[in-house]
């Protein structure tokens, strides 16, 4: 039982540990022919960095880094809630709210990766060249940190369904059957009425 | 199921409902003065509305869509499960979790495109415009998260533990309001005794 909280609560943490990790690491680089020269722009969730360089890095399109940042911690405090057993009940929602917002920020960016391939391939047929949009590791990083992310909070929510279902279980009424013929019948037993009693 | 827990219940499917009905309205739009004329482009998380500049911007939608869509289905399945399987509540969190982080991806999408359209430098100024759509994912994220916790219900039934006493018989003390059956059960209206008297033992 112990175990697997503290499995739950490694994963919580190794998750936010790779998300954080992974938003500092390029997630995809796009490289334009079209110039005369390999223009190529190396996203990470905070910034973008030219090559050959010009004037800088600046922010990202989709600069996602706070928001992860933000659900990370949130998974390190769900997960460390989830240690104490007088926090566990505050730990779990916590976790499994995190473990999904940062599987909802990660899906968001996948897609608009997904549509700037898109552009990209678009606009090739115009200017002539063949311009290429590259995967990075930061972006598998990030994927896999979303997919821990949730199976620890998913791990981390076991053990109150198992103690629901007890409880559920000490809470079903227990009826007695006595085998006894002195039971007193479904309608109660008749009372001798005195004969005063009866008429008005 | 208590009140509250059936109130975030209903709130859990207002927030999906509003999810879904965010994803079909304008995300944001860039609009232009140029000439004296008006050219603008608008689009919703699914599809490009109006695009006057002809994909000259390289403008494209906030894919916010299929997320909040997916968020949407866990918490309106999850809410409707958990009358049956309590378990199943843990849903609505996830879902409302999901859409919390898809709201603040599209947030981050529209303060992109102000970025991006400040870096071409263009003589005229772009107005940029965040959209109906993206203001109602951020409610709906917002009844979502709130919804999901009284949709939990974190436990008090630590007040209400099942006392044991020296027979051991188990005595579950239910918390409730006044119309409960009194200690002595409701006073029987006795009606009029007919004269005869089935269950009598008829032993005279």
């Amino acid at each position: 039982m112990i175990d697997r909280r503290k499995i739950a609560a490694l994963l919580l943490v190794l998750g936010a540990a790779l998300a954080v990790a992974g938003s500092f690491e390029g997630t995809y680089r796009t490289v334009y022919r079209g110039f005369g020269f390999d223009q190529s722009m190396t996203t990470t969730l905070w910034i973008v960095t030219t090559e050959p360089p010009q004037g800088g890095p600046r922010d990202a399109y989709h600069a996602l880094g706070w928001p992860v940042v933000v659900a990370a911690v949130l998974m390190v405090v769900g997960a460390v809630l989830t240690m104490r057993e007088r926090t566990t009940f505050v730990g779990r929602p916590v976790a499994m709210g995190a473990a999904g917002a940062l599987a909802g920020i990660m899906f968001s960016y996948l897609l608009q990766v997904r549509r700037e391939e898109r552009v990209l391939s678009e606009l090739l047929v115009k200017n002539g060249g063949s311009n290429t949009l590259d995967v990075l590791g930061g972006a598998y990083l990030l994927g896999a940190a979303a997919i821990i992310g949730l199976v620890g909070a998913v791990l981390a929510q076991q053990r109150r369904q198992r103690k629901q279902a007890v409880e559920a279980e000490e809470e079903k009424v227990v009826v007695h059957q006595l085998a006894n013929d002195d039971d007193t019948p479904p309608f109660g037993i008749a009372v001798l009425d005195d004969e005063k009693r009866e008429t008005p | 199921m208590t009140t509250r827990r059936a109130f975030g219940a209903i709130l859990v499917f207002v927030a999906a409902g509003l999810a879904v009905a965010a994803t079909f309205l304008s995300a944001y739009s860039v609009q232009v003065e140029l000439q004296g004329r008006t050219f603008r482009y608008e689009a919703t998380s699914w599809v490009t509305e109006r695009d006057d500049f002809r994909g000259a911007l390289l403008l494209g939608p906030i894919e916010y869509g299929e997320p909040a869509v997916g968020a949407a289905l866990v918490m309106a399945l999850c809410a409707g499960l958990a009358f049956r399987v309590p378990a199943a509540r843990v849903g609505s969190l996830l879902g409302a979790g999901v859409l919390v982080g898809v709201a603040w991806s599209a947030v981050a999408g529209v303060r992109g495109t102000i970025e991006k359209l400040r870096d071409l430098d263009a003589p005229v100024p772009f107005d940029v415009e965040q959209g109906d759509g993206v203001t109602m994912l951020i409610v709906a994220a917002g009844i979502g998260v709130v919804s999901a916790v009284l949709h939990q219900e974190l436990p008090r039934r630590v007040v209400s533990e099942p006392v044991v006493d020296a027979d051991g018989v188990v005595i579950h003390q239910i918390e409730g309001d006044d119309s409960e059956t009194p200690p002595y059960g409701f006073p029987v209206i006795v009606e009029p005794k007919e004269p005869e008297e089935p269950r009598e033992p008829k032993s005279d």
